[in-house]
């Protein structure tokens, strides 16, 4: 309250020191300025009044200085003094400065006692001095003057003190103006603060009394118009809002806490400082500690009631992540903000109790955590159930998975829900592995569909089935199940699903069949089988025994075997029965029987003991063999073995007669092979030489051929030139002679060029030397050689060949393709040629792999099928009708074929048909680029 | 009249050749050697040389070097005439200096003509 007024009176008391401080500035201001001015002015009037009486003595002076008449100076000096009451003193001095006349106004309170003595002691200039030093005299002097010359100085001085009279009234009259209008601004702010500060001081006092929280304050004014009147209304609608306010505040407040304690859980809630701030009514309930206790405490009082000791809980993990304090919970997680966790104590006021617990932070409006609230459920008897579930059901689980019989349960839709250890092995997958599947996953359609219709009737009868089935597992085995189906029903008594129990009863069933398989063999075997108690009583009797013996089953039944024994072996009986009470078998035992007719038999006996299923020897079996006939025919047998043995040795020393003979037949093979592996050598030597001598010959008339053409050249050369009449005219005759002779030149001259190509190959001195270009290219190339010949016999020319980049001998190609070209033009008088080209490629070869195929086709004389392959001898011509007009050396194809097969490593094929025409075609392997 | 400088030993083709230039009106300036070639070539500038490659002493490729390394700007075109007809011939009297390539036998008809499409001269 007081710091409240003080504030108050401050303000007033400031607002009215300012307002007087800036009133009394200005007043001091313009005083101040005005005193300046008339300070000012009194100083100048005094100093004009100074200069004009000092002139004044000036002027008078001159002559009673020169005459030094002291008395009228004097008088001078007086009257001066005397006429105005501001002057002090006068003095005139001689150039020398030495006093002439002086007079000091003894009546002036200026004139003091030193003064006085200094006057009296004659140190008038001493005197002035010493009142100069005071600083209230103005003293002027001015020069006494003789025409030009000088002759002294007049000095006078004024008293200050009239003027500062003067003055010092103007300062106290504006002094007297400043505290009246400091005192006028100040009564006429304290009036207008009191009419404004009124109503705001009842505002105040209301902000005081609703902030110490009485809000049932009645304020006054709110009828008044100005500012004043809208801030106190203003503030009455507040504190209206406000009352408002707190009251569903508290209302709020008030439903939250019956919730709270409405709470089926376990719930309180801590500030930051992990003080216990909320301890709901069900937490009293199930701790016992109550809210009254709990409240306001802190330092992990709250696991107290739950623990019995003091640690961290949930609601320390909402504020703070701690491992440690997580480790706590058997069950832990956080979900958005939520950490929720399941623990168990056995401190509770009632013993153990399993909990699940959710803590979360609590926030402010702004966000700021203000605490934290924890909510524990009490979990116990849930926990219980649970475990007393659990314990059952893993006590059923280990019936069921014990069984040897597969147990399953399915679904109405035959899915499997579930299945046992056994049923895992039968199917060979786990149970999690066929839950959710069907018989369709694990079996074929046909046995599935039987299965699942078993099912239906179960599930949607309410049967209880009962089948027996081979069935076929995904493995391939097979198995006799013996299969119980019951319905299971739900708590709404509908059929939820079946139960079903298989028992694999295949073991059993072959064991049925193989003993009625066994007694099948017993009873249809060659052999005479018995079967007999230990003391020798019959018991079986088969077919066999029948046949051998001659009784029948229902005569022998009963009777001792002894029947069967001659007289002669009767001890054998005795014998026998010790041996299988002994548990010993006798095998193969060759003895006699008698028959019923009495005759007797040879048998061979084999018997053994028969234990019932505790292993006690409780009979025998007896298989009997008629053995008659073996015998005999073992003694042919043994007759046939050694004829055998003899004709063996024979054969024997037979072969190895045979075997030396072979061996030196042998030696002398070798001989043969060894000369003949000479004569080969021999062979290759002369085979070699042989190549040698062909590869000089070839090179013999390459040379020679090249020497050849030298004069040639000069024979075509010169015959040309005549020829066209270069040196001169030839008549008709000698053109013609000339003619013959050219076209002989040069005839020659291919004919010694193809010599020479064939040579060049034969001795291996051509290589291909390959090179890119283009296929139609160069079929275009050689037919342009040929055309004019074509045209000249007016034959036609077809080309056909695809642009095709190849990458292969090009001048040698075009060797072969220009020797066909020419061939075909000559052997073709009517009709015209046909060349084609194109570039064959495998599929199965590599991409750059090609042949190249050219093939020029003519329409002329043919040839014949039986000359064919004398088509590409050297020098071989052909019998045609033309062959007297068609010129040629004989050697052009056998040259294509050489270069095509030899440098271009392809063929030259040909077909052709007598009298209609011949296709010859270049087959040669290239690389495409 | 223009003149061509023909290098060539052997005097039936010399003969030969020399018909085949004068008939479309050549001067011909006949050189036995490759050295007289060389002489003949730096002193009379003929429009063109005719080289026979087997020559007796230096042969034609020799000649052909020393013509070129004797001129200036290297602008006589040089018509190389072989026998020759190996492969590898050609790039060798190429890389010699040679500016065209001809094997003999040449045809009097027609090889004034070709030298003429060979260096780039218009037939008048």
């Amino acid at each position: 309250m007081s710091d409240k007024s003080a504030r108050r009176s401050s303000i007033i008391t400031r607002l009215t020191l300012m307002v007087a401080g800036i009133l009394a500035l200005a007043v001091l201001v313009t005083g101040g300025l005005a005193l300046f001015k008339q300070q000012r002015q009194l100083k100048q009037a005094l100093e004009a009044k100074a200069t004009s009486l000092v002139q004044f003595m000036a002027q008078v002076s001159p002559l009673s200085l020169l005459s030094f008449n002291f008395v009228e100076m004097n008088n001078n000096v007086k009257k001066v003094v005397q006429t105005d009451e501001e002057v002090v003193y006068a003095i005139i001095i001689n150039e020398y400065k030495t006093p002439m006349a002086s007079f000091f106004k003894q009546t002036d309170p200026l004139v003091t006692d030193t003064v006085r003595d200094l006057v009296a002691a004659k140190k008038v200039l001493a005197a002035a001095e010493a009142m100069k030093q005071s600083g209230r005299v103005l003293e002027v002097t001015a020069p006494i003057l003789a025409g030009k010359e000088r002759l002294g100085s007049a000095i006078i001085g004024l008293s200050f003190d009239k003027m500062r009279r003067a003055l010092l009234v103007l300062i106290m009259a504006m002094g007297i103006v400043l505290v009246v209008i400091i005192g006028f601004s100040i009564t006429l702010l304290l009036v207008m603060l009191r009419q404004i500060l009124r109503p705001v001081q009842t505002l105040t006092a209301a902000a005081t009394r609703v902030s110490t929280g009485d809000l049932n304050v009645v304020l006054t004014g709110t009828d008044r118009t100005d500012e004043l009147g809208i801030l106190t209304r203003a503030f009455a609608s507040m504190t209206a809002q406000l009352r408002d306010m707190i009251t569903g505040l508290r209302n709020s407040e008030r439903r939250l806490a019956d919730i709270i304690n409405l709470l089926p859980d376990a719930t309180f809630a801590i500030n930051p400082d992990g003080e216990i701030i909320l301890w709901n009514r069900t937490a009293e309930e199930f701790t016992g500690a109550k809210a009254e206790e709990m409240l306001g405490k802190g330092n992990h009082e709250y696991s107290i009631p739950f623990y019995g000791v003091r640690r961290p809980l949930l609601i320390d993990l909402a504020l703070e992540p701690s491992a440690e304090t997580e480790k706590l919970y058997p069950y832990f997680r956080r979900d958005d903000g939520k950490v929720i966790g399941e623990s168990y104590t056995r401190s509770m006021k009632h013993g153990e109790a399993y909990m699940l617990a959710v803590a979360a932070p609590l926030y402010d409006s702004e966000g700021t955590i203000t605490g934290a609230i924890e909510s524990v459920r009490d979990i116990t008897a849930r926990k219980q159930t649970e475990e007393a579930l659990r314990r059952e059901r893993a006590l059923l689980r280990c019936i069921i998975d014990s069984a040897s019989d597969l147990i399953f349960i399915k679904d109405r839709d035959s899915a499997y829900l579930g299945c046992n250890k056994a049923s895992e092995r039968f199917i060979g997958l786990p149970e999690s592995e066929q839950i959710a599947k069907t018989d369709f996953d694990f079996f074929d359609q046909e046995m599935a569909s039987l299965v699942r219709e078993n099912d239906r009737q179960v599930v949607e009868e309410g049967k209880t089935l009962r089948t027996e089935e081979w069935v076929t597992y995904p493995d391939g085995h097979r198995v006799l199940l013996d299969t119980l189906k019951v319905p299971f029903y739900g708590l709404d008594g509908e059929i939820q699903g079946l139960v079903g129990i298989c028992r694999d009863i295949t073991g059993r069933k072959q064991a049925e069949e193989a003993l009625s398989q066994l007694a099948a063999i017993v009873e249809f075997s060659e052999d005479a089988i018995i079967g007999k108690s230990l003391e020798g009583t019959i018991v079986s009797w088969n077919r066999g025994a029948e046949r051998l013996y001659g009784y029948r089953e229902e005569e022998v039944k009963g009777c001792s075997v002894s029947i069967l024994i001659p007289d002669d072996h009767a001890g054998e009986v005795a014998y026998i029965l010790d041996h299988v009470n002994q548990g010993k078998p006798i095998e193969h035992y060759e003895t006699a029987r008698v028959r019923k007719d009495g005759s007797r038999v040879e048998v061979s006996v084999t018997i053994s003991p028969i234990c019932d299923a505790g292993g006690k020897i409780v009979g025998a079996s007896t298989i009997a063999r008629d053995i008659t006939e073996r015998k005999k025919t073992e003694a042919d047998l043994r007759k046939l073995n050694e004829e055998l043995e003899r004709r063996v040795i024979e054969r024997t020393a037979d072969l190895n007669r045979r075997s030396v003979e072979l061996s030196e037949n042998q030696q002398a093979l070798m001989n043969i092979v060894e000369d003949l592996n000479l004569k080969t050598e021999e062979l290759r030597q002369a085979n070699a030489k042989l190549q040698e001598l062909d590869r000089l010959k070839s090179m013999f008339i390459a040379s020679m051929s090249h020497e050849l053409r030298t004069p040639l050249n000069s024979i075509i050369g010169f015959s040309s030139i005549l020829h066209d009449e270069w040196i001169g005219p030839v008549n008709a005759e000698q053109k013609e002679n000339l003619a013959i002779i050219l076209r002989s030149g040069k005839h020659l001259l291919s004919l010694i060029n193809d010599v020479i190509d064939v040579s060049k190959i034969e001795a291996g001195k051509i290589e291909s030397v390959p090179e890119e270009f283009d296929l139609h290219d160069l079929i275009t190339e050689a037919v342009s050689l040929v055309r004019k010949d074509l045209d000249e016999k007016g034959l036609d020319l077809q080309v056909a060949a695809p642009h095709q980049q190849m990458h292969m001998d090009r001048r040698r190609l075009l060797q072969c393709v220009l020797n066909l070209l020419s061939n075909a033009m000559k052997f073709t008088e009517q009709g015209g040629v046909t060349v084609e080209g194109r570039i064959v490629q495998n599929p199965g070869e590599a991409p750059e792999a090609g042949v190249a195929e050219i093939s020029v086709t003519d329409t002329g004389i043919g040839i014949r099928e039986e000359d064919l392959p004398k088509m590409c001898q050297p020098f071989v011509r052909l019998a045609s009708p033309l062959q007297a007009t068609v010129p040629g050396t004989g050697l052009g194809l056998y040259l294509s074929r050489k270069l095509a097969a030899e440098v271009l490593k392809g063929d030259i094929l040909v077909t052709s048909e007598y009298g209609k025409g011949s296709r010859f075609t270049i087959k040669i392997p290239v690389r495409v680029p | 009249m223009k003149k061509v400088l023909v290098i060539e030993d052997n005097k039936d083709n010399m003969r030969l050749i020399t018909y085949a230039l004068q008939k479309v009106g050549y001067e011909v300036i006949p050189a036995e050697t490759g050295e007289e070639g060389v002489e003949l070539a730096i002193r009379e500038r003929p429009f063109f040389i005719i080289m026979d490659i087997n020559l007796p002493g230096i042969d034609g490729l020799e000649t052909t070097r020393r013509i070129r390394a004797s001129e200036a700007d290297g602008t006589i075109p040089i018509i190389a005439i072989t026998s020759f007809a190996m492969f590898g011939d050609r790039k060798k009297v190429i890389e010699a200096g040679c500016t065209a390539y001809f094997e003999k036998p040449i045809d009097p008809l027609t090889i004034v003509d070709s030298i003429h499409e060979a260096i780039g001269v218009k037939c008048e």
